[in-house]
């Protein structure tokens, strides 16, 4: 009897050992380690070797709410696939698949909603928002880069480009990068030329103008209104193709072109030629003025 | 005294089946199932009908560090509002999301993210990130899927670029290089909410690349395509009007129809840069008659 007892007591310990089951429910004061047995955290889930998940999370019906597999990819209600974190959904039927909340204040850009960084966390490119409840200014998404002028693990400070809402115009996208001296803040290319793109716009060309946000100015007057005139009739104009590209244009070849036109980089800016075109008009009117006055002399000494 | 292994071991059991607590250390070097006895990962927690929260890690607080819903969603620090759902406070110096699996330049071998369709990987749209330790060829690179990558593909059709430069940084709107002009017709369009092409654009001066280096099959406009532009700018019919979409200002210019085929572009709009270069022929003919005119009045005087 006794050596019956014993045996159950035995055979009871090494089930234990085997496979232990809890119908209620388990509480664990101290640490707890699943496949090891040194936690070194408050829940360690230590992989062994076979093992294709570390961490499931499943609904009900046994299917899979969160992954975590054994190269530390996890996906939310998917396998994971190529992606560090793989995320199920459907925005169709109203579901957002990431939602950020650290968002800055419109007084502050402390830090960054996504940070873009190198494979060791440095050279953090990053997106801010910034979010203001009470007007429609000052909300916006900023995008920076990292540059060497920054830090290795600090965030990219070189201001890029921004959407934003403004007071006036409701909402728009402000390419707004550094105050350094730059070749372009927007350059739009074509498939196969830099800076060969085409703009479609209502309003296209609209430069600020205020004269409180110009200084050193000059009124042009006769000396550059002629220089103009020399300079539209020394443009030699061409057609041309772009290499690379079949559509046949019509336009001038920056080498051949006037320094006043010239941006320096290999682009003829059209705020000067338009600019030059206007000082020429007004130059030609002024010769119209003056042979009419002529004629009208001529006419009267011949009567 | 053999009693009392006996009643320990059956005390054991008892806090097993009804409510069992370690209040030391639990290790357990096989697997762990939590609401299933079959676990399908090294550690399981199943869900049940009546689980508001089916896992979740707890700061010293209480509140939820991570927490998965029976929804299937995932917070940070918070309830989760979406799939994902990450708390924090940039103004307190939290940084919600940080990617690390950027390109050193010039390498672009994979994406930082990428958004997909209807719970798979089909039509992914992608960021790519790449990092210099340099100031120059840091950039971020918008990327859109089309039907010409296959449907499982992350999109190729690079269109839009963020990019630092030796002297400060650019946007950089770029279609894949190797496609041509006449596949994509556009490549910025500015609207206003009410109309396509119907924004505006503010800036300090706008250039055309011009060298010859770049260009192709060049040949010179003579006195021939001086006197067309002349007739061209002649037949201009300036209109006032305003854009049917919205209620914006009156404006004044020209209606597509109407215009010479000169400054006529192949995607239906009228190009200013045509425009501006027909009135420069135009005037260069001008002032060549004016300077004749000039000359024989000179004779007549």
């Amino acid at each position: 009897m006794r050596l019956a007892l014993w045996l159950s007591i035995f055979f009871l310990a090494i089930q234990a050992s085997a496979q232990t089951r809890t119908s209620g429910d388990a509480t664990v004061t101290g640490a707890m380690g699943a496949g090891t047995l040194t936690p070194r955290a408050a829940l360690e889930i230590g992989l062994h070797v076979a093992d294709s998940y570390a961490l499931k999370v499943s609904s009900p019906d046994g299917s899979a709410l969160y992954l975590l597999d054994r190269s530390a990819k996890a996906g939310l209600g998917v396998t994971p696939t190529g992606a560090r974190l793989d995320v199920s959904g459907r925005a169709d039927a109203g579901e957002v698949g990431l939602e950020l909340r650290a968002g800055n204040s419109t007084s502050s850009l402390t830090s960054a909603q996504i940070a873009f960084g190198a494979a060791n966390g440095a050279y953090r490119h990053n997106i801010r928002s910034r979010a203001t409840g009470t007007q429609s200014a000052g909300n916006a998404l900023d995008f920076y880069l990292w540059t060497s002028s920054d830090a290795v693990y600090s965030l990219g400070s070189s201001y890029v480009m921004s959407l934003q809402g403004s007071t006036t115009t409701l909402l728009g996208v402000h390419v707004s990068p550094s105050t350094q001296s730059v070749t372009a803040e927007l350059v739009v290319s074509s498939g196969t030329v830099y800076a060969g793109g085409i703009i479609l716009a209502a309003d296209a060309v609209g430069a600020p103008c205020f004269s409180d946000i110009k200084h050193d100015l000059g009124r042009l007057e006769k000396k550059e209104r002629e220089a103009a005139q020399a300079e539209l009739l020394a443009l030699r104009p061409v057609s041309f193709r772009y290499k690379g590209d079949l559509l046949e244009r019509k336009g001038f070849v920056y080498e051949e072109a006037p320094a006043s036109i010239r941006d320096g980089r290999g682009a003829i800016v059209l705020d000067e030629r338009l600019l030059n075109l206007e000082l020429v008009l007004q130059a030609a009117q002024g010769r119209i003025e003056r042979l009419t006055a002529e004629l009208t002399h001529l006419e009267r000494r011949g009567r | 005294m053999r009693i009392l292994p006996l009643l320990a071991i059956l005390a054991f059991a008892q806090t097993l089946h009804a409510q069992s607590i370690f209040d030391s250390e639990l290790w357990v070097s096989s697997k762990t199932g939590v609401g299933t006895s079959s676990p399908g990962a090294r550690f399981e927690a199943k869900g049940t009908s009546a689980t508001s929260s089916v896992f979740q890690v707890s700061e010293v607080d209480l509140s939820p560090a991570v927490r998965v819903g029976p929804d299937g969603t995932l917070g940070l620090s918070t309830a989760s509002a979406a799939r994902v759902t990450v708390s924090g406070a940039a103004d307190a110096g939290d940084l919600a999301l940080e990617l690390r699996g950027g390109d050193l330049y010039p390498a672009t071998s994979n994406y930082q993210m990428t958004a997909g369709y209807a719970g798979g990987t089909l039509y992914r749209h992608s960021i790519r990130s790449k990092h210099a330790t340099s100031v120059s060829s840091n950039s971020l690179t918008f990327s859109v899927w089309n039907a010409a990558d296959a449907s499982t593909a992350i999109g190729t059709r690079e269109v839009l670029v963020l990019l630092t430069h030796s002297t400060g940084t650019t946007a950089h709107v770029l279609p894949p290089a190797g496609a041509a002009i006449s596949t994509y017709t556009l490549q910025l369009i500015v609207s206003n909410g009410s109309g396509v092409g119907g924004g505006t654009m503010r800036r300090k001066s706008e250039g055309t690349v011009s060298s010859a280096l770049i260009k192709d099959g060049i040949r010179s406009l003579g006195p021939e395509a001086e006197r067309q532009a002349y007739e061209d700018v002649r037949a201009l019919r300036h209109v006032g009007f305003r854009y049917k979409a919205g209620k914006g200002r009156k404006q004044r210019g020209l209606l597509f129809e109407e215009a010479p085929a000169t400054v006529r572009t192949p995607e239906k709009s009228v190009s200013v840069d045509r425009r501006l270069l027909n009135a420069e022929l135009a005037a260069r003919g001008l002032l060549r008659e004016l300077a004749e005119l000039e000359k024989e009045e000179e004779g007549l005087r």
